[in-house]
């Protein structure tokens, strides 16, 4: 009933939600690693992200599609991560409070981020399709598959590289990776910490603003799609590991993987397959699959 | 049919429109007033207003009951975030608008409308049975306005008849709503069993000779309802026809469709029917006009709630697509009070009620115009200003005019009005698709909606073309 | 006079740790903070690198008040820091935790050979994931990374705590290497006499969070039952 070419269509759009997800839960990730918070907000991020790239693709939609797919993610990555330095400075007043606190505040700062894109950005679904038909698709049989997604797996590769070296490779990186593990020991090692909390919101929000630019050619920036987004990465972020970007990357294909095969077999089930993968996990796990032990 | 139906239609219109005085959408109100037969025990003198043009005469009532002299206080409710707010927002926009016009041509009966509101549901039904009550038991509030969602609309209908409040819905399209008898709810918007039926009618026309249907909807009443209805329709119709593909997905919940676009076109149907509305249907069609879905599918949408702010991105030429009244414009001449409710409501609020919500704006004006009609033709029955329940009875039977046309409302309570099929298309100088001219097809209410007291479920599945009277 | 502290109180949550603790540390001296657990003693070394806030008192680096200097500040100023429970970054190699320190200390990575020097056994698993050392390596690394940053002060809390003699007697060395060879004052908390007359100068006992005896080791040596009194730790 699957002849080769459907075989290879699911496996790309798998690869592709995948992608999503990943883009979607690794800055979610990077932020609890090493704040310990639950930043519930990181859905906002997400849709702020997607509202700046739609008027950033209008302002300068006469330039070249395929220019505009590469830079303007990056711009819009990088406002929102100014963005996310404001959120950080308002974010210490819960640091040192019960996680129940924490929860609620960044919920409010979803209510929050809801209103202000409303009024700025307007409710009705926004998109901008000129970059996602500038890539045009490529056959596979009798069907056709748009190579923007190719693009979006090629981006998140570069993510999920680009992770991989700064945390690993640069000294900033490093430092960063010692606050998560050992937040008090490092400022007895001369770090200061409320610069590496900076730093992380700061990379978080532009993975997270990064995220929805890179995605609102396919997926329109509309209200509601803050929460939507969260709970999936939310499921990836729990099913890899809270904490652990190698876990959000796992996690992200895993759960595509599921998805996918859950999509033939029983389309109905999709979300709900997440959530029972989810729990199954966690029973086996609980830590999520990288996850460490607190 | 098609070419016939739609000159009945513009003919019935234009005989609907030819005693009014069209003069923007203020000179409608007026005129349309004129039309009401008036009774009020008022005599204090008024600022000057539209209104004032038209002379009150105090018929002789039994009973004159005095009108308050505080305004009238009418809760407006509809999502306006989250993903419901496509269509909530531009909704409550279109009530807010009705009151205003209305009170400046100087209320219903002299007496102004007080919105309080519009309130957020989110389209949940928590939210909105909080809302309600809030409004009925803090506010007062004895009529509210709006909801777009099936799933919030169920639990409001539940607590209108409970706590005692007319509720008129802005959307809520499944007809679960009216399963259960209910004594204060109205609505003037058409249902899923109404919208399926149009849709199989529609998919016969278009493919007399379908054998295989498929569908792709949002998993809830909305999407379910009216894949029933439409799947029983076309069966009753032609027994042989076989569903080969059904695919759920949840409501706001659709981020991949690459899956679901590759089933479906591995399925081969021959008609695709799908409600999908909100950002949903901007990710479906996104991704399915490049993957080929829609030169090899004949795709049938049956959630037509607007096109503008569509472009040939997020909404494929050459689409057929079904609504509930004729809202298209250009051209604007098929239906001039729609042409100056889009103005109107452009002139107020800076922009169009665009894409999706068009017709929730449209709806939301529809249910003031109607409020205020049945508030006059009780008063002019009972002689004075009428009690809720004496709303409610008004507006049984009632014909209201307004943006979407003429409309009846039933003894069940459900709107009774021509559905409005079309081929879509892009035309050079309109950004966004249009209804072809050449194929429009209207089905007179007697053709979709099921009579009243008919269980919808039994009725579509015994469906059966009836001679049209 | 590299430390000297003045007077410090500090309480943890409702509980009151430290009462008016007064100490000094001279240059290049090797001074022991002795008590049983729960005496105060690790307290007393978090209050000075900054992690619990001071009440009242106060603390001086080479004269100047440190007192209201956050621990990174402080840290930067010239003391390292390794805490009782070594607090090594287990997915950091070995010598990814000693440069942590040595950017923060803002000097070259000659240090490491100095390092190095000091606890040759380090160098031989340098790109060992911390996670993977031994309870004694993992002392050595917590030691090691201190001292980049330790250019006036070491704090070491219990270095000899849970080893066996003869590792007693090697890191002991170690820590008189360090002294002699880096010329920095050191501070050290232990609970065993024995272990901290093997290094120290001067010892401080410390008891429910006061300071109960100050003298030179060759003084508590020389009183037997003071000794025995302090064995009963």
């Amino acid at each position: 009933m699957i002849d080769l070419s459907f075989a290879t269509y699911y496996i790309l759009g798998s690869l592709f939600f995948a992608s999503l997800v990943f883009l979607i839960s690794a800055g979610l990730n990077v932020i609890f690693g090493v704040l310990r918070i639950i930043n519930l907000a990181h859905g906002s991020l997400y849709l702020l992200g997607s509202y700046v790239a739609y008027s950033l693709f209008i302002a300068f939609s006469s330039l070249d599609r395929i220019l505009l797919s590469v830079t303007v993610p990056l711009l819009a990555g990088l406002i929102v991560g100014l963005v996310g330095i404001g959120l950080e400075y308002f974010m210490r007043t819960v640091y040192r409070l019960p996680i129940d606190y924490q929860l609620l505040f960044t919920f409010g700062l979803i209510l929050i981020f809801a209103d202000v894109m409303r009024m700025i950005w307007g409710v009705n679904p926004l998109t901008f399709g000129a970059v996602y038909f500038a890539y045009g698709t490529a056959p596979i049989g009798n069907l056709f598959f748009p190579l923007y997604n190719i693009f979006i797996i090629a981006v998140t590769l570069f993510v999920g590289l680009f992770l991989w070296y700064f945390l690993q490779r640069t000294r900033l990186g490093s430092v960063v990776r010692a606050v998560a593990s050992e937040r008090e020991m490092s400022s007895a090692l001369g770090i200061d910490i409320k610069r590496v909390f900076i730093v992380t919101f700061l990379i978080g929000a532009f993975l997270g603003g990064l995220g929805g630019a890179v995605t609102v050619p396919v997926l329109p920036a509309s209200p509601g799609a803050d929460i939507n987004i969260l709970i999936i990465a939310f499921v990836a972020v729990v099913v890899g590991g809270l904490g652990s970007v190698k876990g959000a990357f796992v996690g992200a294909l895993l759960l595509s993987a599921l998805r996918t095969i859950i999509l033939i077999v029983f389309p109905e089930l999709e979300l709900f397959s997440l959530y029972l993968f989810m729990v199954a996990v966690l029973l086996v796990r609980p830590y999520g699959l990288f996850g460490a032990k607190e | 049919m098609s070419a016939k139906d739609r000159r009945g239609f513009i003919k019935t219109v234009a005989a609907g429109v030819a005693g009014l005085a069209i003069g923007g959408i203020g000179g409608f109100l007026a005129s349309s007033m004129n039309q009401q037969p008036t009774t009020t025990a008022r005599t204090e003198t008024r600022t000057v207003t539209l209104r004032e043009t038209i002379t009150q005469t105090v018929t002789g009532a039994a009973s004159p009951r005095t009108t308050p002299t505080t305004p009238l206080k009418v809760g407006v409710i509809n999502p306006l975030s989250g993903g419901g707010a496509p269509l909530g927002d531009p909704g409550a926009k279109g009530g807010l608008l009705a009151v205003e016009l209305i009170n400046q041509a100087g209320g219903i009966l002299g007496r102004r409308i007080e919105v309080v509101g519009p309130i957020d549901t989110v389209g949940l039904p928590d939210r909105a049975v909080d809302a309600v009550t809030r409004l009925v038991q803090q506010e007062g509030c004895r009529i509210i306005i709006g909801e777009v969602t099936s799933a919030a609309g169920l639990a409001i209908a539940d607590a209108a008849d409970r706590l005692g409040f007319l509720w008129m819905p802005c959307e809520v399209w499944t007809p679960r709503v009216f399963e259960t008898r209910r004594k204060f709810t109205f609505r003037l918007s058409w249902s899923d069993a109404a919208a399926g039926v149009g849709a199989a009618l529609m998919a016969l026309r278009i493919k007399p000779d379908v054998r295989t249907i498929a569908t792709i909807n949002q998993d809830y009443a909305h999407g379910r309802d009216n894949w029933e209805s439409f799947r029983s329709t076309i069966q009753a119709l032609k027994p042989d026809v076989r569903v080969v593909e059904e695919l759920w997905f949840p409501l706001y919940g659709l981020t991949d469709a690459t899956p679901f676009i590759t089933r479906l076109m591995a399925a081969r149907p021959d008609i695709v029917q799908s409600t999908i509305w909100g950002s949903d249907r901007f990710v479906f069609y996104r991704q399915a006009v490049p993957a080929g879905y829609f030169r090899t599918v004949l795709h049938l949408d049956t959630c037509l709630t607007g096109m503008d702010g569509h472009n040939r991105e997020t909404w494929p030429d050459g689409l057929y697509a079904g609504s509930q009244y004729n809202r298209f414009y250009p051209p604007w001449d098929l239906w001039p009070i729609n042409k100056e409710f889009n103005e109107a409501f452009i002139r107020r609020f800076g922009q169009p009620a665009f894409a999706e919500g068009a017709q929730s704006a449209a709806n939301m004006f529809t249910n003031f115009l109607a409020l205020k009609q049945a508030i006059e033709k009780a008063a002019a029955t009972v002689g004075g200003w009428p009690e809720i329940d004496e709303v409610a009875q008004a507006m049984v039977g009632m014909r209201v005019i307004g943006p979407k046309g003429i409309i009846t409302i039933r003894e069940d309570h459900e709107f009774e009005g021509p559905q409005v099929w079309a081929r879509t298309k892009y035309v050079s100088g309109v950004p966004y698709p249009i209804v072809d001219p050449n194929e429009v097809v209207t089905f007179p209410a007697e053709l979709t909606v099921p009579p009243p007291g008919v269980a919808w479920r039994e009725w579509v599945r015994n469906y059966k073309i009836r001679a049209i009277t | 006079m590299t430390l000297e502290v003045d007077k410090l109180s500090a309480t943890l949550g409702p509980v009151r740790v430290l009462r008016d603790i007064s100490l000094k540390v001279n240059d290049g001296e090797i001074v022991a903070l002795l008590g049983r657990n729960g005496a105060g003693k690790t307290t007393t070394l978090r209050t000075i690198m900054g992690l619990v806030p001071a009440t009242s008192g106060k603390i001086f680096l080479d004269g100047k008040d440190i007192t209201k200097l956050p621990p990174h500040i402080r840290a930067r100023t010239g003391i390292g820091y390794s805490p009782e429970d070594r607090k090594i970054f287990l997915q950091h190699s070995v010598i990814e935790n000693i440069r942590i320190a040595l950017w923060m200390s803002g000097q070259n990575e000659s240090i490491l050979d100095d390092v190095f020097d000091t606890f040759p056994v380090l160098r031989e698993m340098k790109n060992r994931k911390g996670m993977y050392l031994s309870g004694g390596q993992q002392k050595m690394l917590s030691i090691a990374r201190a001292m980049p940053l330790g250019k006036r002060l070491l704090l070491i809390d219990e270095p000899l705590e849970g080893l066996s003699p003869i590792m007693v007697r090697t890191l002991a060395e170690r820590i008189k290497v360090i002294r002699s060879k880096r010329g920095v004052s050191i501070l050290l908390a232990e609970a065993n006499v024995f272990n901290a007359l093997q290094v120290a100068d001067r010892i401080y006992v410390i008891e429910r969070g006061e300071i109960v005896f100050e003298g030179s080791s060759d003084e508590v040596r020389a009183d037997e039952n003071f000794m025995k009194k302090l064995m009963e730790v």
